[in-house]
């Protein structure tokens, strides 16, 4: 089967790039593997709203995954051709860093996604467009229209998220009992 | 097609959808041989074909108003069946073009267009609709241009961007899919939307395919055909609403299996639009019940034949495990074995 899910992979520095963004959810993720490009720009969330983010310097400090987003969607809009930009964290901070980079109009070429820290997903039910975050398995009960959904593996970018879908009764039953004859 | 002026065909319970002779015969029935795979199948979309419902741009048979009642009725309930991003203007003009112009030359005496300059006048004689507006200025007419002319065509369309050698699914009007979402895959590379078919992926064909229509130019247009089954005449088999449709697979006896099982064909045709680049892809849906497929011969045995044999992934896949062997069992009789002619056409 073909995916639509996002092209994670470690991280390594892109020589072709003229100038590396990386961005990472946790001051715990590594930097990238590779040569170190003798100028890379590291913004970290720091979880903290003590945080004043220095434009001036090469480690930006943020408050927040919000203020990071907000920032480097501005960032982006502004930026020429040769950014590298690297991110690492959970699936869904990485979900929201490729829809602000899409929303810019970076190439795939351009953003490197790391292998994402846990499984926890984001779900859109197709019945009724509700948003979940954080699931971890492979069903949940929609808050929206209270449908069981089963996660499937299609993944939106633009939505950022998995589908869930749901079976009707009649249907579960039927195929169990053609199963078990 | 014959005259028609009133929506009589209901795509809903309770459901009544009947078809003439005429529109039986000239069903796009997809398969030229006993057994049946993926393939590109991929031909040019040019006037003749081995059935009638490929003679024109865009067939318009018996069913048109029912369909466009339907359709209008399906917006009005969920409106993210209708969605274009913002860059896709030109697109949206190239395809109001694309339909005025081939609606009115295949069927003049339905649908009429004059242009003056930019002024253009367009009559649409089954849906009783006249409109005057200026081409290229969206506040003359009562919708976006996508959507005003999508209303008044038969099947879906989507509306496709080319960059980065790929294709993006960046607009449409989906209201008769077999199964997928246009607001999950609004903004999807060609691979992306096509991810949840099995088996098409290894054999290369999706690859092939986005090179094949990368390439394609504009006045030449192709077309495939693809098929599934549908439990009653549903045109909505989305997955938004598949907890309310998706029980029918639960309700097929070999008493009302005749009746209920339809082979859903989309007539898939593909046009590069000339000031956006885009692609337009139109998938128009035929449903056609068991017992109007008994009245061809040629076609009950082939069609009995290849569900037989099915792949059970790809059957699975299309969602017909549930009463794939009742279908098997009752069109078995009705097959004595004889040969049968290659290709789709009736006899």
């Amino acid at each position: 089967m073909g995916t639509s899910e996002l092209p994670y992979r470690p991280l390594t520095f892109d020589p072709d790039g003229r100038r590396h963004l990386f961005v990472r959810e946790n001051a715990t993720q590594a930097f990238p593997e590779g040569e170190q490009p003798a100028v890379f720009e590291v913004w970290t969330i720091e979880h903290s709203s003590l945080i004043k983010a220095e434009s001036d310097t090469c480690d930006v400090r943020m408050r927040s995954a919000a203020d990071l987003l907000e920032r480097l969607a501005y960032r982006l809009s502004r930026e020429k051709v040769g950014l590298r930009l690297y991110a690492a964290g959970r699936p869904a901070f990485l979900a929201q860093v490729a829809k602000v980079a899409d929303g810019a109009g970076l190439c795939g070429g351009e953003i490197f996604l790391d292998e994402p820290a846990g499984f926890e997903r984001r779900v859109f039910c197709v019945h009724c467009d509700t948003l979940h975050d954080g699931v971890s398995g492979d069903t949940l009960v929609c808050q929206g229209c209270a449908t069981e959904l089963s996660v499937r593996d299609h993944y939106s970018r633009a939505l950022g998220a998995y589908m869930g879908a749901g079976e009707p009764a009649v249907v579960i039953e039927a195929m169990e009992a053609a199963t078990h004859g | 097609m014959s005259g028609q002026t009133h929506v009589r065909d209901s795509y809903r319970p309770p459901f009544h959808v009947e078809n003439s002779e005429e529109t039986i015969l000239r069903f796009p029935f997809p398969f030229p041989e006993d057994t049946y795979m993926y393939s590109m199948n991929v031909e040019p979309h040019v006037r003749g074909g081995p059935v009638e419902a490929m003679s024109h741009t865009f067939d318009v048979d018996e069913h048109y108003i029912g369909e466009c009642a339907e359709k209008a009725r399906i917006l009005a309930e969920d409106p993210k069946r209708c969605m274009v991003l913002p860059h896709m203007r030109d697109a949206e003009w190239d395809f109001l073009e694309l339909g005025m112009d081939s609606l009115s030359s295949d069927y003049p005496g339905h649908f009429t267009l004059k242009k003056e300059g930019n002024d253009w006048r367009w009559e649409n004689h089954l849906l009783n609709i006249s409109q005057s507006f200026v081409f290229g200025d969206e506040a003359t007419l009562p919708q976006a241009p996508f959507e005003y002319m999508a209303r008044q065509m038969q099947g879906d369309f989507t509306l496709h961007d080319q960059r980065e050698n790929d294709l993006w699914m960046d607009g449409g009007m989906v209201t008769s899919q077999a199964d997928w979402s246009l607001k999950f895959d609004m903004g999807m590379s060609f691979r992306q939307w096509h991810a949840p078919v099995p088996k098409a992926s290894e054999m290369g064909i999706f690859d092939r395919g986005l090179r094949f229509l990368l390439m394609l130019q504009y006045g030449r247009p192709v077309r495939r055909l693809n098929w599934t089954m549908t439990i009653n005449p549903r045109l909505d088999t989305s997955p938004e609403n598949y907890m309310i449709w998706g029980e029918d697979r639960a309700s097929v006896t070999p008493e009302n299996v005749a009746e209920k099982v339809h082979l859903r064909v989309e007539l898939q045709s593909l046009y590069r639009l000339p000031r956006s680049n885009a692609i337009l892809f139109a998938i128009r849906c035929y449903l056609l019940p068991i017992k109007d497929i008994m009245t061809v011969p040629k076609w009950r045995k082939r069609l009995h034949r290849v569900l037989r044999d099915l792949d059970p992934a790809l059957a699975s896949y299309k969602g017909l495990d549930l009463y794939r062997s009742t279908v098997v069992e009752f069109l078995r009789p009705h097959d004595d074995g004889a040969p049968l002619s290659v290709g789709i056409q009736p006899e």
